[in-house]
């Protein structure tokens, strides 16, 4: 079992926290293999940056995301960037209001959520917008538990943010998913 | 005869030095030891020496009788810099030249002031790369002839008492190889304070510098460094100042990083 | 830190928590790409162990603080990338000479200069093996996950305590930034150096098989003489006889050289080695790519191998020489555009073709998919 997920967007959005926390979820606590390879440029905002999880019950080998299961997109760029290493019948997740384009590749299975509009609307800030998200992927990826992203996030974020990042996970699990 | 007080702290088995004669690393030798000796320390045990490259740099390797780290040059204040954190027990003592300290070095210089490390750092400074054959060096004053400014020097030098004490030393001080009694007095004063302690020493190097500048004889050419210094402090423009140029009381880092280190063992 | 434990850890980390665990308790440092999570990690937790943290005004100092610490009896660590390590060349050099432990961690990124800062490479390699003027030898290690970052960095302790020698842990920023479990042995094995048993040893003199001198520090009542310049056993330099000069340096070289066989440790993944019709050599992040290679080539029914390099130095001659025998080709997977791939060509030496995959920029790795086709040709 080799499952791969990328989390894709610009610096700024907490995308390598989002992969930390989901990550660290299924190797302490769900017990699995797991690499996690964050990226960024020189610049610490506003440039492209990701977050590649594997998670495996057998050692990984090639750390790097080759044929995604999953992917987050919370920029345009980042889907133009990354499509391309969407399996097939591999999930698409976008935020839609930060994913404007139209996503043409068939044979993958496209989610739109309003992460980023929750955001702001129930929690008054944008910047968890990373935890939505991931509230959102819990619900795709039985693999990890909600319970194991949730001590993840009390192990990982500061003190002040835990509660915030806890309701932005769960109103992520809340959001319907359409079909 | 009673043998020189400064013999029990030497390698004896490998005196004489191989100083050229003239040399004034033997004066700072000779002060340094006087002060040591003045303070009561029977031997160097408590000691630990770092020198780097350079003629000043072997006054204390092989000669002194002690633990001696001869090192790269232009460093040796940054390996006495990790010895010292190692071994905050031990007063470490740093002997060596302009070139080494100032020239190559002399980041590390300004910065060990600045965080005011715990070490004792004499520049015996003969305002020339005395054992490379002559050049000029960042102390080579100005319009001076070496083998590297054969029309005249044409850079303002450094003048590295008040560069260190404008970074933060504890102490600075600036003497000649002719104030011999204040060269000592300064020492013991250094060896008892903590934090950054410079003492800078303008010597002769009768071999390399005096006969480049038509001054052969080593005591015409300390009478000449005496006439580019004053004591005089409204005199400091044209020539260089001698004297403590600054003293602090600030502790030193030894002190700082111990009390960090309680602070944070004791939150943990 | 709890033995036993499992551990979520990037390699920086992995590596700072393993040189705490060989029990390093000196760290010096200057910040540099992709390294510098050593550096901070090292300035919160070496208080935290009673051990000194201090950052330098640039690589030159670090190196230099670190063997100053060394001689002050503290086992000492500095970390650094691409730049910063070939700043670090003379005193690596001068802790090689007066044989002073001290562990080096290169993180590699993308040269030459400042190339691409936060980008992976493999390129410093030989910088490792030869980075430093004169005849000498080295040891470097090469991990290839963050749980290596700690077992090795553990590793170059005890080798450098053992052999006084400086050890490099070669990594790059892959594994350096990759996060992965780590597990933190119950028992790790702990080398000290060896302390004189008389006054009077000679602490620069070779009196036992392996030739590694005792090594007492100062405070300790030697009046000692360490010097970078050619010294006899008791540190006396002695700049001009060519007798001294050539005992010390043989002596240098040899401690390291007879002992290799005992230093080497590698990893073979793949068929049973008898069997093997193929071979990669690889290191670092590269074995990874490797790794998933050999797996799809067994798949494929291909008979191959994945020769693994935990130390890249000494090299592991004989154990490749014995291989090569028997394989019909050799791949050699690097960040670089050939470094080690010439080292096992030498080694080789025309028992079989060797192929070299190279990719350099972006910090890319090695695709599998490059490997394999190399593989598939044999």
């Amino acid at each position: 079992m080799r499952v791969e997920i990328l989390i894709a967007g610009v610096g700024g959005l907490g995308i390598v926290f989002a992969g930390s926390v989901l990550a660290r979820a299924a190797a302490i606590y769900e017990g699995f293999e797991v690499t996690f390879s964050p990226s960024y440029g020189a610049e610490a905002r506003g440039t492209a940056c990701k977050s590649e999880v594997i998670i495996s019950d057998e050692r990984i080998l090639y750390p790097r995301v080759r044929n995604c299961d999953f992917m987050i997109s919370m920029s345009d760029d980042a889907v133009l960037r990354y499509i391309r290493f969407l399996k097939k019948d591999g999930y698409l997740v976008l935020d839609e209001d930060l994913v404007k384009l139209d996503v043409k590749r068939k044979g993958i299975k496209v989610v739109r959520v309003p992460a980023h509009r929750k955001a702001q609307e129930v929690l008054g800030t944008p910047q968890v917008t990373n935890m939505v998200m991931l509230g959102v992927l819990a619900k795709l990826l039985p693999l990890v538990s909600f319970e194991s992203i949730k001590r993840s996030i009390k192990d990982l974020s500061p003190k002040r943010l835990v509660d915030l990042n806890v309701k932005a996970l769960e109103l992520g699990n809340r959001i319907p998913l359409g079909d | 005869m009673k043998e020189h007080f400064a013999i029990k702290y030497l390698r004896r088995e490998i005196l004489p030095t191989v100083f050229c004669p003239g040399c004034g690393n033997g004066i700072v030798i000779n002060c340094f030891l006087k002060a040591v000796s003045d303070l009561g320390y029977e031997d160097l045990s408590g000691f630990a020496f770092v020198s780097g490259i350079g003629c000043a740099s072997w006054c204390i390797s092989p000669y002194f009788k002690a633990d001696t780290l001869h090192t790269l040059h232009g460093r040796p204040i940054a390996f006495a810099t990790g010895l010292k954190l190692a071994r905050p027990d031990l007063q470490v003592v740093v002997i060596s030249g302009d070139g080494d300290l100032a020239g190559i070095g002399g980041n590390h210089l300004i910065h060990a002031a600045r965080r005011n490390m715990d070490l004792l750092v004499i520049c015996i400074n003969n305002l020339n790369y005395g054992m490379t054959g002559g050049q000029v060096s960042p102390t080579t004053p100005e319009n001076v002839t070496t083998t590297t400014s054969p029309y005249g020097n044409i850079e303002p030098p450094f003048r590295l008492a008040e560069l260190v004490a404008a970074a933060g030393a504890n102490l600075s001080a600036r003497w000649t190889t002719y104030h011999v009694g204040q060269i000592i007095s300064t020492i013991k004063k250094g060896l008892k304070k903590e934090g950054f302690r410079f003492i800078e020493v303008i010597s002769q190097c009768p071999t390399n510098f005096g006969r480049r500048i038509g001054i052969d004889k080593p005591p015409d050419l300390v009478k000449w460094i005496r006439s580019i210094c004053t004591v005089k402090k409204e005199n400091s423009n044209e020539k260089l100042r001698l004297g403590i140029i600054c003293e602090r009381y600030r502790p030193g880092y030894v002190s700082v990083l111990k009390s960090l280190m309680e602070r944070v063992r004791g939150e943990g | 830190m709890k033995k036993g434990r499992v551990e979520f850890w990037n390699g920086n980390i992995a590596c700072a928590e393993g040189a705490i665990a060989a029990g390093c308790r000196f760290f010096a440092g200057y910040p540099i790409t992709p390294s510098s999570e050593i550096l901070e990690h090292m300035a919160k937790r070496m208080p935290e162990v009673g051990g000194v943290f201090i950052q330098m005004e640039d690589e030159l100092a670090a190196i230099a603080a670190v063997i100053g610490a060394s001689w002050g009896g503290v086992k000492a660590m500095t970390a650094t990338s691409g730049p910063g390590f070939s700043l670090m060349q003379e005193g690596i050099g001068y802790a090689c000479m007066t044989e002073t432990p001290c562990v080096i961690v290169d993180v590699q990124r993308a040269g030459p200069s400042t190339g691409q800062a936060t980008k992976a490479a493999q390129g410093d390699v030989m910088q490792a093996r030869w980075g430093t003027h004169g005849d000498h030898e080295i040891i470097a290690l090469a991990p290839n996950s963050p749980q290596e970052m700690f077992d090795l960095t553990v590793r170059a302790f005890n080798l450098s305590e053992m052999y006084r020698v400086p050890v490099i842990v070669l990594a790059d920023e892959i594994v350096a930034h990759m996060w992965e479990k780590v597990r933190i042995p119950d028992d790790i094995e702990i080398v000290n150096r060896r302390k004189p048993s008389r006054p009077d040893e000679q602490i620069f003199g070779h009196e036992l098989d392996t030739g590694v001198p005792p090594m007492p520090a100062f405070g300790e009542g030697y009046n000692l003489l360490v010097t970078g310049s050619t010294h006899d056993g008791y540190g006396f330099r002695k700049t001009a006889d060519p007798l001294v000069h050539r005992k010390l340096v043989t002596r240098l070289v040899n401690k390291i050289r007879k002992n290799a066989e005992k230093i080497v440790d590698f990893e073979i993944y793949g068929c049973d080695p008898e069997d093997a019709e193929v071979m990669v050599v690889s290191y670092g992040c590269t074995s990874r790519s490797a790794d998933e290679a050999v797996r799809q080539a067994l798949e494929e029914g291909i008979k191959a191998i994945n020769f693994r390099l935990r130390t890249i130095w000494p090299f592991p001659e004989k154990a490749l020489r014995e291989l090569a025998e028997r394989v019909k080709l050799i791949v050699v997977p690097e960040m670089n555009l050939g470094q080690l791939y010439f080292e096992v060509e030498r080694v080789a030496c025309g028992r079989c073709p060797v192929i070299l995959v190279s990719r350099i920029g972006g910090g890319e790795m090695v695709r599998p998919q490059d490997i394999l086709r190399e593989l598939r040709r044999a």
